[in-house]
């Protein structure tokens, strides 16, 4: 090569070019390791106990699918109204996010959803429609799950409820200033549309035994709640101005009066007791106590409810129990308490309480309220042939939810199950798929693993009516290792705000919390990891040095021809959507 | 008329004078300087082409690259640690057989970190496929950067001009430039065809079998062989022009010497006071410069210290586990000669350590009084 006047020709002598294409080398065959991109899910999912899919339904909100998210929600709970609002959401307390800075607000979000989204009932009815007719015992959250997912899956349902309106616990155990009764009833109402007949005002065992009905359905369903309060078992508990929570809480709630005078106790320290107290507060008592024997730390009540019941001036009386009601003149006087100290774990695991020798004190009372508890009332069914355990409540096998009488299937706090909203809506749900389970002759514990979320307690709804066309894979949870925070910036949760003042709160029965404000919820949605669910970041994509994501419709594949197994997809992917396989 | 220029701003004019298109470069001490004047002169209107503000050295040499497959003239410049970013691009320069042309500032390389003068950085890209030339003064950098474009242009080479950072790139010198016309008349219009064609696109670094990779290399290899030829034509048409040349080596005073002194770069300045003040002492000394690195001037470089006894080679850089590395180069091309001279080495004025008059001429009395030098190189520090 020398001189000046070089042609293209001559360069094309020294320097190699091509016109053909690249893609006859195919490098990819160099490496045995490769990414997959697989949606996965939340530990938040995991710890829901209705398996709500909170991950995709963040994603659909982020872009702007607000009905779509609710719709979400909705396929495995048919009351986002009433979770948003009193759940305990285990959820946050398992939230990625929570590693980082704060848990994000997943019940605010549910409740966001509930409260401004728009369902269309006509597009969840079930395809197909089937002949075996179902009878729920009960219309609390239990029965009314029950009944909706058994209604989407084609069942005529009908629910017996003995009280006047349904909804259970969530309607007579659950104050209004927690739990407007709106929101719940429309709730319902979408339950209805869905084709589920609820007759109310049906004591099963004195208006129609339950013999009657096994007649006319195929399956039962018992969801009757616990409805009896606890009994203190000490001296002087039939005296006027004692009565028990659960029993107060229903008698306001079906807008009677109850007397109660000046000074009130209230034993307990589950969110019964603290509804008890804010609710007597709500009523004009000014002088109310808990008494609980353990610690705050021990206190079932969610945490924000107890702060709450403080802020509105109730006064907590920690480490101490009732040993004697004292009447003057036949009516209650006051209490003898004694001061307990913590011990050893129990059963329940939180540490048991004894009491103090010497340490008695004495509280003037004029009104005592019980609220230590809860067991079903199971006289209308003692004479089906159910087996009762010893804590009175219908016999279940956990797994199948199966009472000792075929097809009969019972659940709810009234089978035992725990005594949360979330858990009842969860322990209906798992008696849906009992239900069909029984019907088509299938193994109700193989079906539950099958569309089990991670290994814990809850399934997916949607993953067992249609798996094929599911776009995660439930068993894979993504941990908080695996997500690329470097594509998160640091932000403060967007909290519920309180919307009523003290001073109105504690005069009226108007909710007391109010929905995060539709301006915020953007930031609280984009703080969402969305572990496991793809969002179409296109990362993945943009950084594949070798031209190998290619981005479909629903979702990104990989061209393993070319793909060198690099990684960077996997590593830069911000919600461990994408792994790497294979090779070593 | 002469006018007084750091180094820097005297190789800016080159490369303005050179009617350069493009220029994709990243600031960098001590070439910054460069960098600033090519922005000055766009701003301007004086530079007849663009300036590309690159997010580092591998894109500047990247952006220069794909400029020149598209058919127009491209500069570049940095130093040290921006010229290591680059190496990847600097063998895709050459293998892509593009005419660029860049001014490295030699610098330190770190760790530890430091900016004087130290050939280490351009020198470990030796084996890139680059032309490279090592400048004494402000005046012959910007005259090799002329001369660079009608070499690189004719036998498509990318070819690299060294300057001392600091002792050249910022001393003030008074420097001859040019008139366009005159530079005109040696530097003719980039004239090399578009590789680019949007009609019938093609690719550029594709993959090739083992016997065309050898058979491209070899044929890169003789067409460097040809440089030896078009460097020479190029100088003696400048010299004919401008009215100033430099060999690919300069000998001063070898022809009697009984020790050559062999230097590079800035420190070539005070070595040839220094051979002064032996003669003057009596003491038979030379001096070689060298200019080309790559391709190397072997040929001429056993012409000149054919007859001499002793050498002593003074390296500003230092490969570790052997020694400086213009003497390896020296030993190498002096290995056929039938009668060798006597070679020492010596490692000097790394990262622009003082090297005075004083301490060349005693490295070339030391020299001359060897007898049997060790492989090995003499350190030459002031502090011990």
């Amino acid at each position: 090569m020398n001189g000046s006047g070089i042609t293209i020709e001559d360069i094309r002598k020294i320097v190699p070019f091509s016109q053909g294409s690249t893609e006859i080398f195919l490098t990819g065959l160099w490496s045995s390791r490769k990414p997959i991109h697989i949606d996965k899910t939340s530990p938040c999912r995991q710890a829901c106990p209705i398996g709500n899919d909170i991950p995709r339904a963040f994603y659909e909100a982020s872009m702007g699918h607000y009905d779509e998210a609710l719709r979400i929600f909705r396929q495995d709970n048919p009351l986002p109204g009433v979770c948003g609002r009193v759940c305990y959401h285990p959820c946050e307390h398992r939230c990625n996010r929570k590693d980082y800075d704060e848990a994000v607000n997943v019940r605010g979000f549910e409740r966001f959803l509930a409260d401004n989204g728009k369902v269309d009932i006509e597009r969840e009815k079930p395809a197909r429609h089937r002949q075996e007719k179902i009878a729920i015992i009960g219309s609390g959250p239990a029965g009314l799950s029950a009944a909706y997912h058994l209604a989407r899956l084609g069942f005529p349902v009908t629910i017996f409820e003995a009280l006047p309106k349904p909804g259970g616990m969530l309607r007579y155990g659950i104050p209004e200033y927690r739990l407007p009764k709106g929101i719940l009833d429309r709730e319902i109402t979408y339950i209805q549309e869905l084709g589920v007949e609820i007759k109310t005002g049906v004591m099963v065992g004195d208006d129609k035994s339950l013999i009657e009905i096994q007649k006319d359905y195929q399956a039962m369903y018992l969801a009757i709640g616990a409805h009896d309060g606890m009994r203190l078992k000490l001296e002087g508990e039939n005296l006027p101005g004692v009565m028990d929570g659960i029993t107060y809480l229903r008698t306001i709630s079906s807008g009677k009066k109850v007397k109660l005078g000046k000074k009130i106790a209230v034993i307990g320290g589950g969110n019964t007791a603290i509804d008890c107290a804010r609710t007597a507060r709500r009523l004009g008592a000014k002088d109310i106590t808990i008494i609980y024997r353990r610690s705050r730390s021990e206190m079932p009540a969610l945490a924000e409810d107890v702060e709450g019941m403080e802020r509105e001036g109730i006064k907590i009386e920690l480490l101490a129990t009732p040993k004697r009601l004292i009447s003057e003149k036949g009516k209650l006087s006051g209490l003898e308490c004694v001061r307990m100290k913590l011990g050893e774990a129990d059963t329940s695991g939180r540490p048991r309480p004894f009491p103090i020798e010497g340490s008695e004190f004495f509280i003037p009372v004029d009104s005592l309220i019980a609220a230590i508890g809860q067991i079903p009332e199971t006289k209308s069914v003692r004479n089906f042939g159910l087996s009762i355990g010893k804590s009175g409540v219908i016999q279940i096998s956990p797994e199948t939810t199966a009472t000792s009488v075929k097809g009969v299937f019972a659940g709810g706090d009234g089978a035992d199950a725990r005594a949360f909203v979330a858990d009842a809506i969860a322990s209906g749900k798992l008696g849906a798929l009992a239900i069909f389970c029984y019907l088509d002759g299938k193994d109700i514990k193989k079906e539950f693993k099958n569309h089990q979320i991670g290994n814990e307690q809850s399934f997916s709804f949607q993953h067992f009516i249609d798996p094929e066309h599911y776009p995660a894979d439930l068993k894979k949870v993504v941990p908080y290792e695996r997500i690329n925070t470097l594509c998160f910036p640091h932000g403060t949760r967007h909290n519920n705000p309180e919307r009523v003042s003290l001073k109105e709160a504690v005069k009226t029965f108007q909710e007391v919390i109010g929905g995060v404000e539709p301006s915020q919820m953007p930031f609280e949605i984009y703080r969402c990891f969305k572990c496991g669910t793809c969002t179409r970041c296109d990362l993945c994509f943009l950084l594949c040095p070798d031209i190998s994501i290619v981005k479909g419709v629903d979702k990104y594949t990989i061209k393993k021809d070319f793909c060198k197994g690099c990684g960077q997809c996997a590593a830069t992917c911000p919600r461990n959507v994408i792994e790497m396989e294979g090779g070593q | 008329m002469k006018t007084l220029l750091q180094g820097n701003y005297a190789v800016a004019e080159a490369v303005r004078l050179a009617k350069v298109q493009l220029v994709a470069a990243y600031p960098i001490t001590p070439q910054t300087p460069i960098y600033e004047k090519l922005s000055d002169m766009e701003n301007d209107g004086t530079l007849p082409g663009v300036m590309m503000r690159t997010e580092s050295e591998h894109s500047a040499m990247a952006a220069c690259i794909a400029a020149s497959l598209t058919g127009v003239r491209t500069f570049t410049a940095t130093a040290s640690q921006g010229l290591a970013l680059m190496h990847e691009m600097l063998h895709f320069a050459s293998g892509n057989r593009v005419p660029i042309v860049m001014c490295n500032v030699n610098r330190v390389v770190a760790v530890p970190w430091a900016f004087g003068s130290d050939q280490s950085d351009s020198l470990s890209q030796r084996d890139t496929g680059w032309l490279q030339f090592y400048c004494e003064d402000a005046q012959e950098a910007l005259d090799t950067v002329i001369q660079a474009y009608r070499i690189a242009e004719q036998v498509l080479l990318p070819v690299m001009v060294a300057i001392d950072g600091f002792f050249t790139s910022h001393f003030i010198e008074p420097i001859e430039i040019p008139d366009q016309a005159t530079v005109d008349a040696f530097l003719p219009a980039f004239n090399i065809p578009t590789r680019f064609n949007e009609e019938d696109p093609a690719y550029i670094a594709n993959v090739v079998n083992p016997e065309q990779y050898m058979g491209y290399r070899q044929k890169s290899f003789e067409d460097m062989e040809s440089t030896r030829s078009v460097i020479k034509e190029a100088n003696e048409e400048f010299k004919h022009i401008v009215g100033r040349g430099y060999g690919v080596v300069e000998a001063v005073k070898t022809d009697d010497a009984e020790i050559v002194l062999v230097t590079s770069g800035a420190m070539t300045s005070t070595a040839r006071v220094a051979i002064q003040s032996l003669r003057d002492k009596g003491v038979k000394a030379g001096l070689l410069k060298m200019k080309a690195l790559r391709p190397f001037p072997t040929k001429e470089v056993q012409d000149i210290l054919k007859n001499t006894p002793k050498v002593a080679v003074i390296d500003r850089n230092i490969s570790l586990g052997k020694g400086g590395i213009w003497c390896q180069e020296i030993k190498a091309a002096l290995y056929p000669l039938e009668k060798r001279p006597l070679i020492t080495g010596y490692i000097a004025g790394i990262c622009g350590a003082d090297v005075s008059p004083d301490m060349i001429e005693d490295m070339a009395v030391q020299a001359l009084e060897g007898e049997k030098p060790d492989d090995l190189p003499i350190w030459v520090r002031r502090d011990q």
